[in-house]
Parts: structure tokens; sequence; C-alpha cells
């Protein structure tokens, strides 16, 4: 196991933090919830900025407070903060990296810089909100990290630079051995880039299930009061009240559509999951 | 750590136009006033200030945060800000100095002499200034040192009651100052040098384990 929080918790006025998360080696795992769900003090706590109240977290096989500065060589970060000051260039950047990270590759790097039109000399606090995203995501990527930590890595983005960050995330996983944490609130984003989801929300984590499994196995079933009453409800989670009666969250849609023809069964989008298990309430 | 001074450098490299006009005042100022003492002491204040700049950067763009989840360290960071202040501030001094010397070759000694004085002025002053900017950040820390300055000043005012409110009264309180000074003066001057040297090394160590601490304490 790469990194693996366990009961990690942490308290901020009338907000609480109380987890267990992990992420395997050569998997890409997604934090999906609203703003505020403490998806941003997972991964501070992960990366050692913020102290926690309890729990354990492991990272790289060792108590993530042993990290060494070797460890840390392994790890690209993305946080919603700015990487450097706003006064820097481009080229400074390289610089400073260059100088903290030994396999930091400085050609690779500044191609990449120069595939995405970001001015190489040119202060940082002229960039667009999309060149900044795109400087970070370069940034971490441009020293062979093992392990990438992305909190929201496409927050506030339009949907043509959204798609070319997510390419360079599948990029980066074509070589073995790397593992991605990542976050963020728009599940489309996760949808193809994950092998399994957390869903976080006001810092508990409600669900987690591998991506493939909600997309083949999972579905909404929409059902009137009276169908509610007959129906077998050993497969079903969730429930959120309609005008009409009642919608289903199953984990066997298979076995409701072979056994229940009658009833509408939608396949479950991360969106409409994330909707149910949010907003309505569990059935067992 | 090299990964930071090189962030610093080049921080202050981009603000380089705002202390060379700095310099430009302080020059002009040497030509009208002919003091030396005021120039030294102003380019090493500028030095000092370029340090201060770094921290003010840092956190004034949150850019802090990422720093701290780099392969380096909390205690490396503050080390690095010792560093630079020291660094750019020694170079205030050489450049003032210099500058003084190249105006006036024939007090060289006396120049030489005012140079150091004021580095030891200064030195404990940057050993207060730089925890209190790594607590309070670029802006407050600087209210915060203006406080302190201030305070000093009202001390200094008070000496005189205080001094009698310790000693009983104010001329015995002298006397026991006088008696320190001229044991101090009786020492063999390596004797002395070795006492001023390990003051300054105590004071640096209690300066950098406060930064470090607030710094390591601190979330981010």
């Amino acid at each position: 196991m790469l990194l693996r929080l366990d009961g990690v918790k942490k308290q901020y006025g009338g907000f609480r933090l109380d987890c267990s998360i992990q992420v395997q080696e050569g998997y890409v795992t997604g934090i999906i919830g609203a703003n505020g769900a403490g998806k941003s003090t997972i991964f501070k706590a992960i990366l050692g900025l913020i102290k926690p109240d309890g729990g354990k977290i492991e990272f790289l096989g060792k108590d993530s407070r042993e990290l060494t500065v070797l460890d840390r060589q392994q790890i690209g970060v993305v946080l919603s903060e700015n990487t450097f000051s706003d006064q820097l260039t481009i080229m400074d950047v390289a610089a400073v990296m260059g100088a903290t990270y030994k396999k930091f590759d400085r050609r690779r790097f500044l191609e990449k810089c120069e595939l995405y039109r970001l001015p190489l000399k040119k202060q940082i606090k002229d960039f667009s909100t999309g060149m900044k995203a795109k400087l970070k995501l370069l940034l971490a990527m441009s020293y062979e990290a093992r392990f990438l930590i992305l909190d929201e890595p496409t927050s506030g983005l339009d949907a043509v630079v959204r798609s070319e960050l997510l390419d360079e995330m599948r990029e980066y996983m074509n070589y073995d051995n790397r593992s991605i944490l990542v976050s963020s609130h728009i599940s489309s984003d996760l949808e193809g880039l994950c092998d399994n989801l957390y869903f976080l929300q006001d810092g508990k984590v409600l669900f987690h299930e591998d991506t493939d499994v909600i997309l083949s196995d999972y579905g909404i079933l929409k059902v009137s009061e009276e169908q509610y009453q007959k129906i077998n409800k050993d497969h079903i989670s969730y429930k959120k009240k309609e005008s009409f009666g009642y919608e289903l969250l199953t984990k066997e849609k298979q076995f409701y559509l072979d056994n229940y023809p009658e009833i509408v069964a939608d396949k479950g989008s991360i969106d409409d999951v994330m909707l149910i298990i949010t907003k309505g309430e569990k059935e067992r | 750590m090299k990964g930071f001074l090189v962030k610093d450098a080049r921080l202050i490299w981009h603000n380089k136009r705002l202390f060379l006009i700095m310099l430009v005042v302080s020059l002009f100022a040497l030509w009208k006033t002919g003091s030396c003492s005021f120039i030294i002491a102003y380019i090493t204040m500028i030095g000092t200030l370029l340090a201060v700049t770094t921290i003010s950067y840092d956190e004034y763009d949150k850019s802090i945060v990422y720093l701290m989840t780099m392969p380096a360290g909390r205690a490396v960071y503050v080390a690095g800000k010792y560093i630079v202040m020291f660094g750019s501030s020694l170079i205030g001094t050489a450049l003032g100095t210099l500058t003084c010397i190249i105006m006036y070759p024939e007090l060289a000694m006396d120049i030489a002499v005012q140079a150091g004085v004021i580095c030891a002025v200064m030195v404990p002053l940057q050993l207060v200034m730089m925890p209190l900017q790594l607590k309070f950040g670029g802006e407050k820390g600087r209210m915060v040192l203006m406080g302190l300055l201030a305070s000093v000043m009202v001390i200094a005012a008070s000496l005189e009651d205080i001094m009698a409110f310790v000693f009983g009264s104010y001329e015995v309180g002298l006397a026991v100052v006088d008696d320190s000074i001229e044991k101090l003066r009786s020492m063999p001057a390596v004797a002395a040098w070795v006492f001023i040297a390990a003051l300054c090394v105590a004071l640096f160590a209690l300066s950098f384990q406060i930064s470090r601490k607030i710094v390591q304490k601190r979330e981010f």
C-alpha cells in the first residue's frame, strides 16, 4: 500500500474530518466531494502541512512524519495555493526545481511549457488561471515523482484546459509503479481517470468503490410508492424521496432489471450516485 | 537549501529596481551629508530588508504552503532565511564601507571601525527581527518590530527610574554598570573577542531555535 490514512481526525471549529483512505501502487484514486467536504484537509494532512488530532498516516511504507528528503523527492504536489511566488518567471522556477529535485528534467519541462504556450520569461502574476493550473501540474510531473497528490487540479478551468490536463495525467500513468491521488468536485473529470473513488461529505467517507463497478453495476431505480413497498430491498443501499416516489441506489442493477422489468433503471453516473448518497438516506 | 536560496536570489533580482533607487538615494545622501556611518547603516538595513521582502512574498501569495512540501524541511527553510539575511546585509555593509573608503580614503580606518560598530548593532536587531517576521509575516512583523523598537526607546528614556527601582538608587546602579564595563575592558583583547563571539553565537542559536519552532509548529 502506497498511502494509508487510518482514522485521521482534524477539528476546525464546526468542521470535523474523520476518515480512512487507501491508495494502492499503480492506481489512480479519486476523492470527490463538494467544496468544504474536507478534500484539502486530507491532502494537507498527508503532506504534513497540518497536524491531525488523531489517527495514523502511513506513506511510502512509513509513518508520514518520518518521511525523508529522499522520500519527498518522489512526491509531486498540486495544491489550491500557488506553487511559487507570482513574482517569478518559469525560467526562475526551472532554476529552483533544478536546485531542489535530483531528477528534474529541465529540457522536457521547458518543452512542455512551450507546448502549452506558457511564456518562459513572463512573471507568473501575468498568467491566466488556466496557465497557472497548467504550470502547477507540469511542475508536479517534472521530476519523475512516483506519486502525485493533486488537490483540485482542474478547478475553475474551461473544458479545453481540463481535457489537456487530464491527458497529461493519463500520460503520466503510462509508466510503471506510478500512482495519483486526485480530488475534484467535477465528477466527469474523475470518471475517465480514476480506478477507484471516495465520496467525501462533511469530513467523512460516505462511499468507496471502483469506478468500473460504479459505471457497470450501479443503477438508479425510479419507483413509485407502491413499487417501493413491494420491491426486494436487499440490494438497495440509498433511497431518495422524489415527487413520483423514490430513487433507489443499487449495486445489483441487473438483478432488478431481470426481476422487475416494469421498473425504470438508469445507469448510475458518478453524479447520480453522488447525489443520491449525499441527498438521500441509507436504506438499511 | 540550494533551491530556497536560488528562489530568494531570483525574488530579490526581480525587485532590483526598488533597491537600486534606495542605493542611489543613499549615495546622494552621502554626497550631501558626508555621513559615512549613516550611509553604511542605511545600506546594511536595505540588505536586511531584502531578506524580509522574500518572507513577505512567500506569505503574500501563500507560496510558502508549496515550499513546505518540497524535499528540504522547515528547519532548512528557516536556515535559508538567516543565510539570505546575513548575506544580503553583509553585502550591504561591504558596499557602503567600500563606497565611503573610495570617497574618503584618508578616513579608511575610522570608516572600518564604524562599519564594525554598525554590524554589532545590526546583528542583534536582525536576530530579533527574524523570529518576528516568521511569526507574524511581512507586514505585521514590521509593525511588531516597530512596536519593539518603541518599547526599547521607552525603556531607555526611563532607564534612570528602572535602575533606581532595581538597585535602590540610580547612582548605585550606575556604579554596578561601570564596574561591569571596567571588568570587560580589563580583559585581554583575545578574551574580549572570544566573549563577544560566544555571545553572538549564543544569541544566534537562541534566535534560530525560536524561529525554527515557530515554523515547525505552524499549520498551513
